[in-house]
Parts: structure tokens; C-alpha cells; sequence
């Protein structure tokens, strides 16, 4: 299973369906932000990679898919692992093309179906699944629809997608309530940095520990990288500077955006300030990537 | 009827020693073919892993080249590699998670000689050695070389 996930994680942009004996795979996130998935009492730790699943996997299929998070350079690839035997229903008026398009993106093997808001309890059906994700846009989650009321509290989860920002709810009898508090965000149950990848992220995670969890570990890659790519930034300004006079010129077009960018990551990680505002220092770095590419000088990534 | 008594007792002790003989035979051979075996299995395990941690080195953010956020395959930006060994001895716990008690070093051949070592962590013992080439940009001067990464994985 090991290898499986390290094989899946490598290239990006690819889907797997694996044939696996009829087993339960457990995928947890600890305290700790180490994450790590248990077949029948083994456990393997995943310290490092990022894997958005359900808490629970299970049936004769798994189902992975890899996609890379930029930001604005290559990170990491985020793995998503689900089974068949789970339904991501995705709530959202004819009119939502965003939610059309997210929904087709998915892998065709994810079982996925879109409907409006008032066609829940009509159209909606029960098929035996283990597990049902919600996934809401701009629509609040409120009562649960007529068919899933009989499936258990940990059965059914909810999402609901708007204005950049992803709020968690989960099944409390009847009808949906929110999550608690996140990590990033001061309001109840909602967080940040909304890329489609991360949007993926909260659409196949557990809850929004599991999300936040998975969130942490990116930050933690992202500070590495970010660390690599800002003194290949300042060796490239410096030793520019003293190249020949053609390629002196690139020098002062490296403006050490990504240090900045590095050093709020930092803040972000260790006292927990200014991660809203990491994704609004992303467009800078491509700006300046952008002019090194029109004058031919060597790029930031 | 004594001597028959006698005859009858001495051809089950000898019933009983030949049975615990091969018995014993028995056993030793089951534990040596086991040994193979798991020799065998862990000689794979080690390559296996040796094979997951050079996938990982050469598919590494950290260290691919990449232009315009394009990621080029069996590419190794030298600066990257440069800014690495300076940050991963800090950061060991969390690098050894991604390779665990390995050496990998970058090799270049051509057109010029030159070595870089973009994590050190080997323990004593034997180890898996894979090599793998590469390409290795060197940003500054806009030029490409040969090379090859050595991985070297303690099993």
C-alpha cells in the first residue's frame, strides 16, 4: 500500500483504480499533523504527504488521483484516495457553472452527481453507499434530504463552497451543523487558501481536522521550498550582478519577493499570523517571474 | 517369552529414534529454506525502498528543474541542489522522512567534473546503490551538463 501511494503521489494529473482485496483502510490525522493510514491494526505513518481521503476507504476498489499544488511553484502533489462506494453529490443551482465544472473534473471512476437545492429529497436516492459527501455552493446546508436521514451521523458530511472560503458541517440528527473552529480563520468552521486543488482537498477530506491537518503539512512543504527557491533567488541576483554586462542587466529585476513571501510563511506557521494574506503574495512572484521571462533572463521558477 | 518381550521394546525405540531423526532433519531444513526466504524478502524490501527514495530524489520539487512552473523530468537545477544542502541539515527530521538513512549525491560528468550532495544521513552498513542519469542546469550560465544521481539507501 506503501509503494502504491508513492507510485500514485509521483505524477500529477493521473488517476488510479486499484483492485484490492475486501479490506477497510483507515486514513487518520494526529495532533501531531502526521497522518497515516491502518489496514486491520497495521498502521503506516505518512509524515510528509498529503492525502485527502475519507476516514474510512473500503469495498474492492480504491480510487487515487494526484494533482500538483502550485503556489506559485511546484510544491507538492496532493493525493486523493476515495472508493467507488463513495457519493459526492454536489448541491448547486443549473446556473453554477463553477460547480459544473469542478464536479467534471473529478475522475470519471469518483461516483458524483450534481443536482438543484429544492431536488434533494426528490431526486436523491438511497444506493447503499457507506458514506455520502454534500457538497454545497453558496446554498446553506440545512435539513438532510428524506433518504439519507436513516444512514449514521458519521456517514454524512457537508461542505459548502463560497466566495473563496470552504465551511465544514456535519450530521447531527436530522439536519447539518457546523464544525469548530478553524486553524487559519477566526470564524466558526471555515478556512482558507481556495485553489481548486485545496478545493478537491475539502471535498474528498473526513471533516475539517482532517483538511486543516492536510493544510498544515502543505505549509510545512511550502516553507521548504519556498526557503530553497528564495536563495536560489538571491544567488541568482547576486551572482547576476556580477556576470558580464549583458547578464548584470537581469540583477535588479529580482526583487526578493519570494523572500517575503517566505518569511510571512514562517510567521504563519510558528505564531499563526498573516495566513490570509499568503495567497495575495503569490501574483507578485509571477509578475516578476514574467518580466524575467520577456527579457530572456533566468527565471524565478 | 521374555527375549520376545525384550525384541518387541527395542523395535519401538528404534521406531521412535528414526521418527525423532527425521523429525529433526525435518526441522532444520524447514529453518534453513526460512532463512532463505527471508533473506530473499528483505533483500527485496531494501530494494524496493532504495527504489521509492531515488523516485522521490528525482521527482523532488526541492531539486527539479522547472521552467515557468513546467516541470522537466530527470532535470536537476544545481542551484536548487545548492540551496537544499544548505537548509536540510537544519531540517533532518523532516527530510528524513522523505529519504530516510540514504546518501544522494549528484554527479556531474560532462562537459566538467563536479559533485553535489543534496542529503547525507547513511549509517553503517551495507546499502542499495542505484544511479540514475541526469541532466543538471546551471541557471547562471543558461547551460546544461551530463550527470547522474547516486542514491545510496543503508538495507
Amino acid at each position: 500500500m506503501d509503494a502504491i501511494l508513492t507510485g500514485a503521489g509521483l505524477s500529477s494529473g493521473t488517476i488510479n483504480v486499484i483492485q484490492i482485496p475486501k479490506i477497510e483502510i483507515a486514513f487518520t490525522c494526529d495532533e501531531d499533523d502526521i497522518s497515516s493510514f491502518g489496514i486491520g491494526g497495521f498502521e503506516e505513518r505518512l509524515p510528509v504527504e498529503v492525502v485527502f481521503a475519507p476516514n474510512l476507504v473500503k469495498g474492492r476498489e480504491i480510487i487515487t488521483w494526484a494533482l500538483s499544488f502550485s503556489a506559485p511553484f511546484k510544491v507538492m502533489n496532493f493525493l486523493y484516495v476515495t472508493s467507488p462506494e463513495v457519493r459526492y453529490v454536489f448541491v448547486a443551482s443549473p446556473s453554477n457553472t463553477f460547480a459544473q465544472k469542478i464536479k467534471d473534473n473529478m475522475p470519471e471512476e469518483v461516483f458524483t452527481e450534481i443536482m438543484a437545492p429544492n431536488e434533494l429529497d426528490s431526486k436523491l436516492r438511497d444506493l447503499n453507499n457507506y458514506k455520502i459527501k454534500f457538497i454545497f455552493f453558496k446554498n446553506n446546508p440545512e435539513q438532510i434530504p428524506i433518504s439519507a436521514k436513516t444512514l449514521s451521523d458519521d456517514a454524512i458530511k457537508a461542505i459548502k463552497v463560497d466566495n473563496g472560503k470552504v465551511t465544514f458541517y456535519k450530521k447531527v440528527g436530522n439536519t447539518f451543523q457546523l464544525e469548530g473552529q478553524s486553524y487559519f480563520m477566526k470564524n466558526q468552521a471555515e478556512s482558507v487558501w481556495l485553489d481548486e486543488e485545496t478545493l478537491y482537498g475539502a471535498i474528498f477530506s473526513e471533516d475539517l481536522a482532517a483538511y486543516e491537518c492536510n493544510l498544515r503539512k502543505m505549509l510545512k512543504r511550502l516553507d521548504f521550498v519556498t526557503q530553497i527557491y528564495a536563495q536560489r533567488e538571491t544567488t541568482l541576483k547576486s551572482q547576476l550582478a556580477s556576470a558580464d554586462s549583458y547578464q548584470a542587466r537581469c540583477s535588479p529585476f529580482y526583487s526578493e519577493t519570494i523572500n517575503y513571501f517566505q518569511n510571512t510563511i514562517e510567521d504563519c506557521i510558528t505564531i499563526g499570523k498573516g495566513c490570509d494574506a499568503l495567497p495575495s503574495l503569490i501574483p507578485p512572484i509571477e509578475r516578476d517571474n514574467e518580466d524575467l521571462k520577456q527579457k530572456s533572463c533566468p527565471l524565478l521558477y | 517369552m521374555k527375549s520376545k518381550a525384550q525384541i518387541k521394546m527395542f523395535e519401538t525405540l528404534a521406531i521412535l529414534f528414526i521418527f525423532f531423526m527425521l523429525l529433526t532433519f525435518g526441522i532444520i531444513f524447514y529453518g534453513r529454506v526460512q532463512k532463505t526466504t527471508i533473506s530473499q524478502e528483505t533483500q527485496e524490501i531494501v530494494i524496493l525502498n532504495a527504489i521509492q527514495v531515488s523516485e522521490r530524489a528525482s521527482f523532488l520539487p526541492d531539486v527539479q528543474c522547472s521552467f515557468d512552473n513546467i516541470p522537466v523530468d530527470d532535470c536537476i537545477d544545481v542551484e536548487k541542489v545548492q540551496a537544499l544542502s544548505n537548509i536540510y541539515l537544519d531540517n533532518l527530521a523532516y527530510y528524513y522522512n522523505i529519504f530516510g538513512f540514504s546518501e544522494i549525491l549528484i554527479n556531474q560528468t560532462y562537459p566538467d567534473a563536479g559533485a553535489w550532495v543534496i542529503y547525507s544521513n547513511p549509517t553503517p552498513g551495507s546499502f542499495q546503490r542505484i544511479q540514475l542519469p541526469v541532466s543538471i542546469y546551471h541557471p547562471i550560465q543558461d547551460t546544461y551538463a551530463l550527470g547522474f544521481i547516486d542514491v545510496r539507501v543503508q538495507g
